[in-house]
């Protein structure tokens, strides 16, 4: 791999890191409940829906280093398996096994289903973009 | 805003950590996929998310003892939400089970999969268990479950990582 790729992934991972402990921080915070982690669980449903959005759009409208330092770097920092893990454990250790199913099946379920939307949106956008290009053109 | 000026510096080094996190990531990737691990490019990938996602899971259950014992919430801070959290993802995994649910994870994987199932449904190791699905159909299914078969793979397998940073950490500190 390019020297340059690997700084800018780096990069894009550095911002994510970042994004994820501000806004999982600050959700947190603002959460009616503390029995659901709902700051890992935004970060991570926002970065899958992101994640199939860049997917989609970027084969045509980002070029290809951009689209390696977006999912690779930005996006894969910006969602965590780690914690996410870790916070069903705790739940389980706590004796409170249907809070972790709950949090683990959640995820799981919204997450895949974010990623489709990303992707479909995307794709929605392509085709209205194209259109439009031949609107203007005819 | 006052949370942002009073923790500047603890921003900065949660996203140094973080970067460190991603190129340990992207190491073990670019590894996997020279080597072709699993066969192909696309199982390569898969398993390299996967084996990731496990060190760190045991990583941060190893960071969660280690915090708590020693009184350090700032371990957790930079090696476990920077360090893991750069490293470990979510977002590639649901792409990764997208892509098996669609292909089985390479081109035409599924429906070869599909076609396996139908001969095995005719030939009688299976016999009629599959009759009357089209290959498509089938193919289908495959890809579902091998996606499924990812997700709470991964699922149960990191949680079991998390357990086992935990207690190693925990009898290594005893």
């Amino acid at each position: 791999m390019a020297a340059l790729m690997f700084l800018a992934i780096g990069l894009g991972g550095f911002i994510g890191t970042i994004l994820r402990y501000l806004l999982s921080t600050w959700i947190t915070r603002v959460s009616p409940s503390t029995s659901f982690p709902w700051g890992t669980f935004a970060v991570n449903i926002s970065g899958a829906f992101g994640f199939g959005l860049v997917v989609s759009l970027g084969s045509v409208f980002i070029p290809s280093f951009w689209i390696d330092v977006l999912l690779s770097g930005f996006f894969g920092a910006y969602t965590t398996f780690s914690t996410f893990a870790l916070e069903i454990v705790r739940r389980l250790e706590n004796r409170k096994t249907r809070s972790a199913l709950h949090y683990a099946l959640i995820s799981l379920i919204l997450g895949f289903t974010g990623l489709a939307l990303g992707l479909w949106i995307g794709g929605i956008i392509l085709v209205a973009v194209r259109r439009f290009d031949r609107l203007i053109q005819s | 805003m006052r949370f942002l000026k009073a923790n500047w510096a603890n921003f900065l080094w949660v996203g140094l950590f973080g970067m460190l996190g991603t190129w340990l990531r992207v190491i073990v990737s670019d590894l996997y996929t020279t080597f072709k691990v699993g066969g192909s490019m696309e199982h390569a990938h898969i398993w390299a998310t996967f084996t990731v996602n496990m060190l760190g899971a045991v990583g941060i259950g190893v960071l969660s003892v280690l915090s708590e014992k020693r009184d350090n919430p700032r371990l957790m801070l930079w090696w476990g939400t920077g360090m893991m959290g750069g490293f470990t993802t979510f977002s590639t995994m649901m792409k990764e089970a997208h892509d098996l649910l669609l292909t089985g994870g390479s081109t035409g994987g599924a429906i070869n999969l599909g076609t396996l199932a139908a001969s095995a449904s005719s030939t009688g190791v299976l016999s009629g268990v599959f009759d009357g699905l089209t290959v498509e159909t089938l193919g289908f299914l495959a890809g579902a479950f091998l996606a499924g078969l990812y997700l709470s793979g991964t699922l149960l397998c990191g949680l079991f990582c998390v357990w086992l940073g935990r207690w190693g950490a925990q009898r290594w500190l005893h």
